[in-house]
């Protein structure tokens, strides 16, 4: 699927995320999970340590998320407080391994000009927040430095509690917020300064482009889906 | 591409003042630069030589709130304000990490090429070109910037600037981060751009590095205004002669031709060796005794992740010891630096550490503070207010109680973590990381003492950095690491020995280099 067009993925994902969020069967959710799922380790080959490092958020959200139907009264819209429960967590679970499976098999910079280039998107927005993923790896190693510096200066016989702990402190956050904030000025001027902003004489580089190929992925997904919702209700 | 010798920029009475300044961090400057030349920017940190460049490009006023007085005018830029992003001038930042803005390094060097509206095939073309000889040898296309290294960064930066072929090349500090090899190869390709036609104007405090690819130099003073110009080698000989340098770090040859000139002694005379050994600080002999090991290493592997970054790697530190750490990019200096003073575990192997809390300052001191002001980062390191108070001021700081760590400058970030290393009582470790890239002749001054002061408290300190030179007239022993291995340690001259005959992955250092062909046989 990496080479598929990138709008085409985003459309289709968006009606599959839609679809989730909609549903309120369980087992129609667990189906469309199962086959995403599926679609991610079988197909795509992801890595099972990546796929459940991506997954932990959602399921995290989808546990805390329907927590609270699962302990209410019975007969929350005429269901029984854990249904409620299970199409909720299901819901976000399916929505996120959607989303999984089009940044795993989407390259952010042709998704980036294909915004740009075909529905216009402005190119300080997109190239802007390109540049901001730049910042996050060299933010989560300042503030891995910064602790393990902490951790150096914490004295012999420190407990392993507190090792653990050694520079998570309100102050590391203005040290990660001044790196920041000198990172995005630096940037915005490297950008400025090779043409950002010039408006006319622009060319288009390596624009994706639709082709049969994607034609197929979109009328097998729309297929596939209609299949399921036959499936269920019919 | 203008002809060899076309008039390309010409500035006069260029001066900047930002907002709410009282006065103008620039004054007075005027150039003319011309096809094919290359022109260095010199000067003391803050004499305002990044801020001259931007408003060179027109970047200052239009993208950098100051107002820019005087005359720019770049041949061919017409009524455009900028002369980045069309042809005319092509700049690299000085901070690199921060100026990559795409996520592959194809992306990276289409970005200006796109923005010039050149047709995909040319563009294609010129990625191809761009990786196929240094700096972006070694890259690849479809390479992740995020995973690049500080050096293939700034190699990447570099590589993307001249794939634009714009008539001018501006690159502030274009060696800070690369170690020796990276560095010639840099430099080379910007001699290569300029014997196309290309003009260079270039800002680096290395200026061993660019000593033989800047035709001329402009030197900025401390306020700004310019204080000599001229061809490259008889302004930097001009400039070695008077008593103050203007904080430049001289390039070695420079300052052993004006000590020989000093002396009336003839570069080919029997006196001529010991006057250069003298001048370029290797005939330090130190008489220092050695204290408790304050740190023992044996063997020791680190992993991060599946990679093994650093592998049976022995080590040994004294009270009053300073140790050099020097390789390549990339080689493991940091991770080793950060075992030693407990950041991190060792997977293998033993260590063994003794004195007090260790201190370790990174290559970007502001991660080495964890509170909001000097009296909590005092009392953070077991200071009381006077005593910190008292370490500031020797550092030549001012020691206000609330003041924010972070409100100081980057070198002053450095100065107030050693002051505050030197007001601990006890040995203990001291590790530096990098603490001379893009310092200035002054600030190397004050660095040396500061090394000097460590030693003399009974400290055991650790020194990373890429000059040889530098490291050997402070380290008494230096460490060579290689893709995580050590490769070579002993005492810095038989170091300095091995890299001047190439048995090291290091560039020879020029002043070592220099003295060699003086007859120097690296003994005592």
């Amino acid at each position: 699927m990496t080479r598929l067009d990138p709008l085409v993925k985003l459309g289709v994902a968006l009606v599959y995320v839609g679809y989730a969020t909609l549903s309120q069967v369980s087992i129609e959710l667990a189906t469309l999970s199962l086959f995403v799922a599926f679609l991610l380790l079988a197909v795509e080959r992801m890595p099972v340590r990546t796929f459940l490092l991506g997954l932990a958020p959602f399921l995290f959200f989808a546990v805390t998320s329907s927590w609270i139907y699962a302990v209410a009264p019975a007969n929350v819209y005429g269901w029984t407080g854990w249904q409620v429960a299970l199409a909720v967590g299901l819901r976000t679970v399916a929505v996120g391994l959607v989303s999984m499976l089009f940044a795993y098999t989407t390259e952010p910079a042709d998704l980036g000009r294909a915004l740009v280039h075909r529905l216009r998107f402005s190119r300080r927005f997109v190239f802007g927040a390109l540049a901001a993923i730049q910042f996050l790896p060299s933010l989560a190693e300042e503030a891995r430095l910064a602790r393990i510096v902490a951790r150096a200066a914490m004295p012999a016989g420190t407990s392993r509690l507190r090792l653990w702990f050694a520079g998570l402190s309100p102050a590391l956050g203005i040290i990660l917020l001044a790196g920041a904030i000198r990172r995005a000025g630096t940037a915005a001027l490297a950008m400025e300064l090779r043409g950002l902003s010039a408006t006319s004489g622009r060319s288009a580089w390596r624009v994706p482009r639709p082709g049969p190929a994607d034609a197929v992925f979109a009328v097998a997904a729309l297929i596939l889906l209609a299949l399921l919702w036959a499936a269920i209700r019919l | 591409m203008p002809r060899k010798d076309d008039n390309v920029l010409s500035a006069e009475g260029v001066g900047v003042r930002f907002p709410r300044a009282a006065r103008d961090a620039v004054r007075d400057v005027s150039l003319t630069l011309h096809a094919g030349e290359r022109l260095a920017l010199l000067g003391p940190s803050g004499s305002g030589k990044t801020t001259l460049a931007l408003a060179l490009l027109g970047a200052i006023p239009t993208l950098v709130p100051a107002a820019r007085h005087g005359n720019v005018h770049w041949s061919g830029l017409g009524e455009r304000v900028l002369a980045t992003g069309t042809g005319i001038a092509a700049a690299v930042l000085q901070d690199t990490d921060a100026q990559l803005v795409a996520l592959t390094v194809e992306d990276e060097i289409a970005f200006a090429l796109e923005s010039r509206g050149l047709s995909p095939s040319d563009i294609d073309a010129r990625i191809e070109q761009a990786l196929m000889r240094p700096p972006g040898l070694g890259l690849a296309r479809r390479d992740r910037t995020l995973t690049l290294s500080g050096g293939w960064r700034q190699r990447l930066a570099l590589a993307s600037a001249l794939a634009e072929a714009a008539g001018t090349l501006v690159i502030d500090e274009p060696v800070a981060h690369l170690d020796g090899d990276a560095a010639a190869e840099a430099v080379a390709a910007v001699e290569a751009a300029c014997q196309d036609g290309a003009a260079a104007l270039l800002i680096e405090h290395r200026i061993d590095h660019i000593l033989h690819l800047a035709d001329r130099v402009l030197v900025l003073g401390a306020d700004g205004a310019p204080v000599a110009a001229g061809a490259t080698e008889a302004t930097l000989r001009e400039v070695a002669a008077r008593n103050d340098t203007l904080g430049l770090r001289l390039p070695a040859e420079i300052r052993v031709a004006d000590a020989l000139s000093r002396a009336g002694v003839a570069e080919g005379s029997p006196e001529a060796l010991a006057v250069a050994l003298a001048t370029l600080g290797l005939d330090r002999k130190r008489s220092v005794s050695l204290g408790p090991a304050l740190l023992e290493i044996r063997d020791a592997s680190v992993r991060r992740g599946r990679k093994t970054v650093l592998n049976d790697v022995s080590l040994a530190a004294h009270a009053s010891e300073v140790i050099g750490i020097a390789g390549p990019n990339g080689a493991g200096k940091s991770t080793l630096a950060l075992l030693a003073a407990g950041g991190l575990a060792a997977a293998s192997g033993s260590m063994r550490r003794s004195g007090g809390t260790p201190v370790y300052v990174p290559q970007n001191p502001a991660l080495a503070f964890a509170t909001g002001s000097l009296e909590a980062e005092a009392a953070r390191h077991g200071l009381s207010w006077s005593e910190a108070a008292a370490a500031i001021a020797r550092a030549g700081l001012a020691p206000d109680r609330d003041r924010h760590p972070l409100a100081f400058s980057h070198g002053e970030r450095r100065r107030l973590a050693v002051a505050l290393a030197l007001a601990m009582p006890g040995q203990r470790l001291v590790t530096l990381d990098e603490p001379s890239s893009a310092l200035d002749g002054i600030g190397l001054a004050a660095l040396d003492a500061d090394i000097e002061a460590l030693r003399a408290r009974g400290a055991a300190v650790l020194v990373i950095a890429h000059d040889l030179d530098w490291l050997s007239s402070v380290a008494d022993r230096i460490l060579v690491l290689e893709d995580g291995r050590s490769l070579a340690e002993g005492p810095s001259r038989h170091i300095l020995k091995r890299a001047v005959e190439g048995r090291l992955p290091l560039r020879p250092p020029p002043a070592a280099k220099l003295a060699a062909r003086l007859g120097w046989s690296f003994e005592p």
